[in-house]
């Protein structure tokens, strides 16, 4: 989904150069306004304006006449005695220019990536998050096609053989560590409009995005020394695009459930500076069989139940959610895995893994899924 | 009767505005040099701090090759293995400007995505365009300091011609760096690149200087272990402790001088207040007598000195604000001689000094005004109106001062003698000698003055001893004064005297080491011969009247206790030139011959704590080797410290068979201008070189010393203007005072001439009392400053110097601040109304 404010992050550093200016207030201010509108020199890159056919596994690999592009896995893992686990792995691609850089040393690019890693250990009431920044130089990071393999510095998602799956996730740092095997899927659902997802009424401002919902995963999780053998389902987002935000937006809350019945929901809501929610809003629903269909803003009803005001940066996320798709009779409630999953690193939001209760067509049904409130 | 009080008060002030004008310059003179002394202080540190973090930021450890450069794959390696998280390149080099090569800056090529992570201040201003992605994708871009921006006009996209490596390359601006102060590399500034561009700059593809880190306790463990073979982990801060131990020493003996001066300003304060009081006496003692309560005198005393402190206070921070503003102009300039080699910008000081200032000026005025306060509201009325009495208690006061002094000096001497070696316990120990001798002042002058009142009597019969006796008797005024004067006199002297013999042991010195006549330096750090080829040496060499050529390799080396610099040394027909103060030179030379170990300089054998016969652990790229240590040299260059080599050794070990300088030696005196050309032209005139004459660089150096005390002589003078303007107060109010006493000297058949004489021969007498009490307290205090204070700051040590000209210099100063003290009280004294003032009673 729409996580390019993230991808901004990479712009924020590259104009600013320091990590204090990234403050709360900042970060806020950071998306749309200067970096992802039509004003600050797009010129050159593709442009996101027409549906496409995904071609894979090429698609899988890297874009970059687009300006931005990220692999984005997260997942709920369970380990022995049904030990609960979520984590996050991202890798983003951001082009500081279209054309690339000329020099002769190997450090020159016009290519900059950042990695982000999380890992809620529900029962040990711990949460570690960590990041990479790299250029796309000297093999530091960057993105390969075949076997396929995306990385930055020592963190990567790397397939077995030609294709894409199985694939094989691997970060951490001293405190926590992942190690996982993504084994088979649902086919990959081509989420908007055939593919491109239109986020703004401008031109361009939409991104190509498709997804995987449901990644059979087993592996093993480390925290501190004791290691854990583990399995779960993985959900992996791709998404590229230029221009994607509009500059009237504050930020957004995205959605991923994997429920019981082996069905997939994913919504994502932009909010407007005045907190009215964007009409281009949207999500996709997935069957057990595996088709899809979109959703649009208005299909999906979404009531906060809760906040949660974090200790550290006192900002306030609403944590814990009604959420509603009337057309399938469909009622979740949504509560984080743990209270405290803000990611303190260059830019702070919160995403962590939550479990899901509800009805559908007055059926039981839960669920895990992802939730990332960003923009608050 | 509160009313009537400070209308009394006010009044006393009308009739004797100097006296008003004097109390309020004094407290804020005092409150100016020490709001002014700390602001030039803070300044300093800001800026060191704000250098160092600039540089070094969050950097805990840094990763370097023995050798030289690191291959870049050895960064590669180490970050895609997940050994270090926390890492970023860096390639320092030095950098100077086409259009002014004698300025040095540093080029730092860095990977602006993981600045973030470890230089947070680097902060570049963006214009337009400039951005750290300009400076990452366009060749040849780099952020320039402000300042130099400003100077040579440089905006975004301007091109600047630059020397890296000895060539001469391109540089476009693309944005400002907020200006960095000091860089403790020993350059103007910093000018950032992105490592690509540095790389491309200094035709260095594939390598790197350095990596810096920013590493847990474990990530330690593990690098030591996975690090590969050649390269070594520095703590990040060890290369700096010598830098900050030297900024700190310096600083603490800032402090100590404006400290100093606030002790004279509050003696001044003190002295101030104690004379509006001494001189209402009698008016206390009518009050009194009228039935004014003590508890209201006191009250209102305080309250006088309450609004006195707050006028004079403002005006001290206005002063203290001005005052800084030039101070620090001087400390700076003088850290950058000392520590860098460089200017440095100021950088505004902390607010909280003005409060300190504020609170020092009221506190001191409040508390140097209570014993005064005390004094007037416990006196008898009687006793109050006459001035018998209070002459009597103040010669007591002055044997009490006198026994007080033996406290004070014990303590310092227990400070001094059995206290830990800690530069701020030395300066408590030295405050206690100065206490101790402004305690012991009164007695002495009226100890001087009996002997003097003979002499003088002669000199000038029956006023000279008038005026002698003038002295003793009005104590009770001058005390204080005088105490003050003979401290800042004695100041004056002591430091002069430690100046005065700094720069003597730094001329010998400089005779002792600077024994070829001509030198030549390599201009560019050189890893082969560099401009010193084999060929070239030869032809130098074989010049007529060349007796022989020294050969000196100079370099940096990075050790796990931090950076210090290696000297190797191929001696000349003359020697080799080296001071030594401990070890035996002919032994240890011909062990340094014999290739057997290495000599250190005195400031790093204070540093490391290690002496004669220890182990020096030095990395070589063939591990780490150790050499003894065959004695420690006098060494005033390198403060840091430097470890002394034989150039075979040298050779040996580090494998490098680079030069830095070469010293040429005449076989007879020889007339340098026929030589400095042949050795020019065998130079050749491509190559980057400087040559140096034998006196060229001792005037240098010269040059730079005096130019490194000049803070300190700003300091004493104002410490000396302090006390000057306390000696004014004193005489300007006794002479006030004294005034029935002068008409009734006129009425009796004294000249106006024969009155002001008196008072000139008593002011000078005061003066020269001052001065002469303070030759002892002087020279114990320069030789504190010499074998106490500057070893431990400095690790330097210096011959002890007596000479006559700072003493002579301060004697004149206290008889000249005296007699100018004098001008205006005696010359009004002349002119006295003596109908008037006898008509009082």
């Amino acid at each position: 989904m729409a996580r390019a404010w993230i991808t901004i992050v990479l712009v924020g550093i590259c104009a600013c150069t320091e990590r204090a200016e990234l403050t709360p207030d900042d970060t806020a201010r950071l998306p749309a306004t200067r970096f992802l509108s039509e004003v600050t020199g797009n010129n050159g890159y593709a442009r996101v304006l027409y549906p496409k056919k995904f071609q894979f596994p090429q698609d899988h690999g890297s874009h970059p006449e687009y300006r931005t592009e990220w692999w984005y896995f997260t997942g709920n893992l369970e380990g022995a005695r049904a030990r609960h686990y979520g984590f996050e792995l991202t890798f983003f691609r951001y082009a500081l220019k279209a054309d690339e850089a000329e020099g002769t040393s190997a450090w020159r690019t016009n290519q900059a990536w950042m990695a982000h890693f999380a890992l809620t250990d529900t029962q040990g009431n711990k949460f570690f998050a960590d990041e990479r920044l790299s250029r796309e130089a000297i093999g530091l990071a960057g993105n390969q096609r075949a076997p396929f393999r995306v990385w930055v510095e020592d963190w990567s998602a790397t397939s077995e053989g030609t294709e894409f799956l199985p694939i094989h996730l691997k970060a951490g740092n001293e405190n926590a560590k992942l190690d996982l095997t993504l084994v088979s899927s649902k086919p990959p659902i081509a989420n908007g409009d055939r593919g491109m997802d239109r986020k703004g009424p401008g031109t361009g401002n939409a991104s190509y995005y498709y997804s995987m919902t449901r990644l059979q995963t087993v592996g093993f999780i480390q925290v501190g020394s004791s290691k854990e053998m583990v399995s779960g389902f993985t959900w992996m987002d791709r998404e590229w695009g230029t221009n994607t935000l509009s500059d009237d937006l504050e930020g957004w809350d995205w959605f991923s459930v994997q429920l019981s019945d082996n069905t997939e929901l994913m919504y994502y809501r932009l909010r407007h500076r005045d907190g009215s929610t964007s009409p281009y809003s949207g999500g996709s629903i997935v069957d057990a069989t595996g088709s899809y269909r979109p959703l649009s803003a208005d299909a999906v009803l979404l009531t906060a139940l809760d906040h949660w005001k974090s200790p550290n940066s006192a900002r306030t996320y609403p944590v814990a959610w009604k959420l509603e798709v009337p057309d399938e009779d469909l009622i979740l409630e949504i509560e984080p895995y743990l209270l405290q999953q803000e990611l303190n690193l260059t830019v702070r939001y919160w995403e962590g893994a939550i479990r899901a209760i509800g009805t559908r067509q007055l059926q039981p049904v839960d669920g895990s899924g992802y939730l990332e409130l960003a923009g608050y | 009767m509160n009313n009537l009080l400070s209308t009394a008060a006010q009044r006393f002030y009308f009739r004797h505005p100097w006296q008003l004008i004097l109390a309020i310059m004094g407290i804020a003179l005092g409150v100016a040099v020490y709001v002014g002394v700390s602001l030039a202080n803070d300044s300093a540190r800001r800026a060191f701090e704000w250098s160092s973090q600039l540089v070094l930021g969050r950097t805990t450890h840094q990763l370097v090759n023995a050798g030289g450069m690191l291959p870049e794959s050895i960064y590669y390696d180490l970050l895609t293995r997940g050994v270090i998280p926390n890492a970023a390149p860096i390639i320092d080099e030095e950098l100077r400007l086409a259009s002014q090569p004698g300025r040095r800056f540093t080029l730092l090529g860095v990977d602006p995505l993981k600045e973030t992570l470890f230089r947070s201040t680097i902060r570049p201003i963006p214009g337009e365009s400039a951005s750290p992605t300009a400076l990452m994708l366009k060749p040849a871009s780099v952020i320039v300091p402000e300042s130099l921006a400003n100077e040579l006009k440089l905006e975004n996209g301007s091109a600047l011609n630059v020397i890296v490596k000895g060539r001469t390359a391109r540089v476009r601006v693309v944005g400002t760096l907020k200006d960095i102060g000091l860089d403790p590399n020993g350059s103007s500034g910093l000018i950032l690149a992105d490592i690509s561009t540095s790389q491309e700059l200094l035709n260095l593809e594939g390598f790197i200087s350095r990596i810096d880190l920013v590493l847990t306790p474990t990530e330690v463990e593990n690098l030591q272990l996975l690090k590969p073979a050649g390269t070594t982990l520095l703590t990040a801060t060890s290369g700096n402790a010598a830098f900050n131990e030297l900024s700190r020493a310096f600083r603490i003996n800032l402090t100590a001088l404006s400290l100093l001066a606030l002790m004279v300003g509050v003696f001044l304060i003190y002295a101030t207040m104690s004379f509006s009081i001494v001189q209402r006496r009698p008016t206390i003692g009518v009050l009194r007598a009228l039935g004014v309560q003590r508890h209201e005198l006191l009250l209102n005393v305080l309250r006088e000195a309450a609004v006195l402190g707050l006028i004079a206070t403002l005006a001290g921070l206005a002063l203290g604000h001005q005052l800084g503003q030039g101070l620090v102009e001087l400390v700076l300039r003088t850290l950058g001689d000392l520590y860098f080699g460089s200017y440095v910008t100021a950088i505004s000081p902390a607010i909280s000094i003005y409060w300190k200032g504020a609170l020092l000026g009221l506190g001191a005025t409040l508390l140097a005004a209570l014993a005064p306060a005390m004094t007037a509201a416990n006196t008898i009325p009687a006793v109050a109106m006459s001035r018998a009495a209070l002459e009597r208690s103040a010669k007591e006061k002055s044997f009490f001062a006198a026994l007080l002094a033996l406290p004070t000096i014990t303590i310092a001497s227990m400070i001094l003698l059995l206290g830990p070696e800690n530069l701020i316990i030395a300066f408590v120990g030295l405050f206690f000698v100065l206490v101790t001798g402004a305690l012991l002042t009164p007695l002495a002058t009226v100890g001087l003055m009996k002997f003097a009142e003979p002499f003088v009597e002669k000199l000038f019969g029956i006023s000279g001893s008038l005026a002698v006796r003038g002295v003793t008797s009005s104590l009770s005024r001058t005390g204080v004064a005088m105490a003050a004067l003979t401290v800042a006199i004695a100041t004056v002297i002591g430091v002069g005297i430690m100046i005065a013999s700094f720069r003597v042991s730094l001329v010998n010195w400089l005779d002792d080491t600077l024994i070829a006549d001509l030198y030549l330096q390599s201009d560019v750090q050189v890893e082969e011969r560099g401009p010193f080829t084999e060929a070239r040496l030869l032809a130098i060499q074989d010049l007529p009247s060349v007796e022989g050529l020294s050969l000196s390799r100079l370099r940096r080396l990075q050790t796990p206790d931090g950076e210090l610099n290696l000297r190797a040394i191929s001696p000349g027909p003359n020697g080799w030139g080296l001071s030594f103060v401990t070890g035996n030179a002919e032994e240890a030379i011909s062990m340094l011959e014999s290739q057997q170990g290495v000599l250190v300089s005195e400031p790093f054998a204070f540093r490391r704590a290690v002496t004669k016969g220890d182990l020096l652990n030095l990395p070589t790229p063939n591990g780490i080797q150790a050499f003894s240590i065959l004695g420690v040299i006098r060494d005033y260059y390198t403060d840091g410290g430097s470890v002394t080599i034989s150039l075979d050794a040298y050779r040996h070990y580090w494998e490098d068979n680079g030069l830095t300088g070469v010293g040429i030696y005449f076989a007879t005196p020889a007339p340098n201008r026929s030589i400095q050309p042949a050795v020019q032209s065998i130079m050749g005139s491509g190559t980057r070189f400087r040559l140096l004459s034998n006196g060229t660089i001792k005037t240098r150096s010269l040059i730079i010393f005096d130019r490194t005390f000049q803070i300190t002589e700003v300091l004493r003078i104002l410490a000396s203007l302090v006390a000057f303007l306390g000696i004014l107060n004193a005489l300007t109010s006794l002479q006030l005072e004294r005034a029935r006493e002068i008409a009734t000297l006129r009425a009796l058949g004294a000249s106006p001439r024969q009155v002001s004489a008196l008072g000139f021969v008593q002011t000078g007498l005061l003066g020269l009392a001052a001065g002469l009490i303070a030759i002892p307290l002087g020279i114990a205090l320069a030789a504190l400053l010499v074998f106490v204070i500057n070893e431990r700051s400095f690790g330097w040590s210096m011959d002890f110097v007596i000479q006559a000209k700072p003493i002579l210099l301060g004697v004149a100063l206290a008889v000249t601040a005296a007699l100018l003290a004098g001008l205006y009280p005696a010359a009004r004294a002349g002119r006295l109304n003596i109908i008037a003032h006898l008509r009082e009673e």
